[in-house]
């Protein structure tokens, strides 16, 4: 079951991170890596996800290069910056505390007014 | 081809809703790598070429939506705040002539301000196409200046067309051709930096000829800088102890030899001596440095100095000679205080550039820069240390502020060429020898594949 989007958008940003954190990417590899990670949950269109990662650049969380791919083409990699890793970590930790909260009131939580 | 015309419409208008020009190459070939890439999974699969296209198009998203957020993230990063500083100091070099040369010069100064802002819109990365014929040209232009120029005050000028300026100035210029020499010799390992030491020798050899000991000065310290920073960040791509040990070691020679001629050469020696002692020269070769050192003693911190009636009397020589000492006249008319503001716009003038100089990603652009930002730094320094009684060689200029419209217009010039780096760096790549986008001739599932453009 696809997520509703307003769930996926705000951590669009915090998926891509963790996945160059792990490995130098390129556009199209980070949405097949994305889609075959999740199950097919998360199915990022190319025109989403490239204003993300030239927003991301300019905020300086990553940074892009040219390299041969295989022997044919040139194509712009990315890799994630040491401000992009402090803001992953900072991110997860928000989402660690989030769904933890989320998990304590769906399985029931604190009762009071029992003795 | 109908079907790859699909591409071609589905980037044109992406890209259509780019408003900055120079940013659509890019974003137009990683959209179209990304297509590609679909298109050759969607065959794997079994499609269609043309259902590939088309579906691999479809999955990109609205074209118009897509290209308006790219728009966003994409625009010049206009320099306000250097182009400010720069302005407020060529309005400030105009006050200067006005108070100590008798009258402002506004032809200098309006010609500075059309080199600012013309090099501060140019596409720097013309520089990077047409590097060794430039470098032959200005080499050429040179050895002809030379020969055919007249000699002022034992310096060569290159006249030009009823307009003549002293050969000297070449050495501003000099560090920029040095900076696309070590550009366009990226990745040649330790045979591209020997071939740069080899590029240095001939600019030396004209500064050499020109007789400006600060020009020299000024040429090897900014040549060593670029070459060490490159060297640095890897750009040679060869062992970095051994790239540096080939720039050093023959720099150290080259220095301690020269030194070594230097001391043994009367005049150089003599130099030597009167910035030890000018007062043993006081009314000869020593006459200015004395001079220098009197009114710096009587200067107030605020307001005009108290020096005696002999020394104020012999400010008419400084005053004769004031692009070379502007800084010492400022001191004694207005005070201590003078020195620090100017010493506080170039400190903060330096120190933002720098700043914006590390965030630079291309090779280019961090060398123009580099390239400037020494020659900037290295006129401030021995013109500062020349107006403050202990310059050892004559002093260039100070950038925007001492007259002298040569001086003025190329350090414009310089300036607008590093803001146009930072303005529109983000948007060029730099490409490695020999790095392609794609072969000329390429055969993939059966199809021979002609790149007719990149």
């Amino acid at each position: 079951m696809a997520p509703e989007k307003g769930l996926a958008a705000g951590n669009t940003a915090t998926l891509i991170l963790k996945l160059l954190e792990e490995q130098d990417m390129y556009g199209y590899q980070m949405i097949e890596t994305l889609a075959k990670r999740s199950d097919n949950t998360f199915n990022l269109k190319a025109g989403t996800l490239y204003p993300l990662l030239h927003g991301l650049e300019n905020k300086g969380m990553v940074e892009s290069y040219e390299e041969k791919a295989d022997s044919e083409r040139v194509r712009k990699y990315y890799r994630i910056t040491p401000k992009g890793k402090k803001l992953l970590q900072e991110k997860c930790m928000e989402w660690a505390a989030y769904s933890s909260a989320v998990n304590k009131v769906l399985n029931g939580g604190l009762r009071y007014g029992i003795v | 081809m109908a079907s790859f015309d699909e591409i071609q419409q589905y980037c044109d208008t992406v890209c259509g809703q780019i408003r900055w020009k120079k940013a659509k190459p890019l974003i137009e070939k990683e959209l179209k790598d990304h297509l590609y890439d679909q298109c050759d999974a969607y065959r794997a699969a079994g499609m269609s070429e043309t259902a590939a296209i088309h579906s691999a198009v479809q999955q990109m998203g609205d074209a118009v939506a897509v290209g308006a957020a790219l728009d966003g993230t994409h625009r010049p990063k206009p320099q306000w705040a250097l182009l400010g500083l720069t302005g407020v100091l060529l309005l400030a070099g105009q006050f200067c002539s006005a108070v100590f040369g008798g009258a402002a010069e506004p032809v200098g100064f309006f010609m500075a301000a059309a080199a600012l802002l013309g090099c501060y819109f140019l596409d720097f990365s013309l520089l990077a196409r047409h590097t060794l014929p430039l470098y032959f040209a200005v080499l050429l232009g040179s050895c002809f200046g030379l020969l055919t120029g007249p000699q002022v005050n034992g310096t060569a000028w290159l006249s030009l067309g009823g307009f003549g300026f002293s050969m000297s100035y070449f050495a501003i210029v000099f560090p920029l051709l040095f900076a696309m020499l070590i550009y366009s010799l990226r990745g040649h390992g330790l045979a591209g930096v020997l071939l740069c030491g080899l590029g240095y020798l001939p600019l030396m050899f004209i500064l050499i000829q020109i007789s400006f000991v600060s020009g020299m000065l000024l040429f090897t310290l900014s040549a060593l800088a670029l070459l060490c920073f490159a060297l640095a960040r890897g750009w040679f791509g060869c062992n970095k102890a051994a790239g540096f040990a080939l720039v050093l070691v023959p720099t150290a020679v080259v220095l301690g030899v020269g030194a070594f001629i230097l001391l043994g050469h009367p005049y150089f020696s003599a130099q030597l001596a009167l910035l030890a002692d000018p007062y043993a020269e006081r009314n000869g070769s020593g006459f200015l440095l004395c001079l220098v050192r009197d009114l710096l003693a009587h200067a107030q911190m605020y307001g005009t100095g108290s020096a005696s009636a002999e020394t104020a009397a012999s400010l008419a020589a400084l005053d004769h000679s004031s692009p070379d000492y502007l800084l010492t006249l400022m001191i004694y008319r207005f005070g201590w205080v003078a020195l620090f503001v100017v010493l506080g716009v170039f400190v903060l003038f330096i120190g933002f550039a720098g700043y914006t100089l590390t965030k630079q990603k291309s090779m280019l652009g961090s060398l123009i820069s580099v390239s400037v930002l020494s020659v900037l730094f290295l006129q401030c320094a021995f013109y500062f240390a020349t107006n403050l009684g202990y310059g050892l060689f004559s002093a260039f200029s100070l950038p925007f502020l001492s007259s002298g419209n040569a001086a003025l217009v190329l350090n414009a010039g310089l300036t607008g060429l590093m803001l146009s780096v930072f303005r529109s760096g983000a948007c060029f790549y730099d490409q490695m020898p020999g790095q392609t986008s794609s072969p000329l001739f390429s055969y993939k599932n059966g199809a021979l594949i002609i790149r007719i453009k990149n």
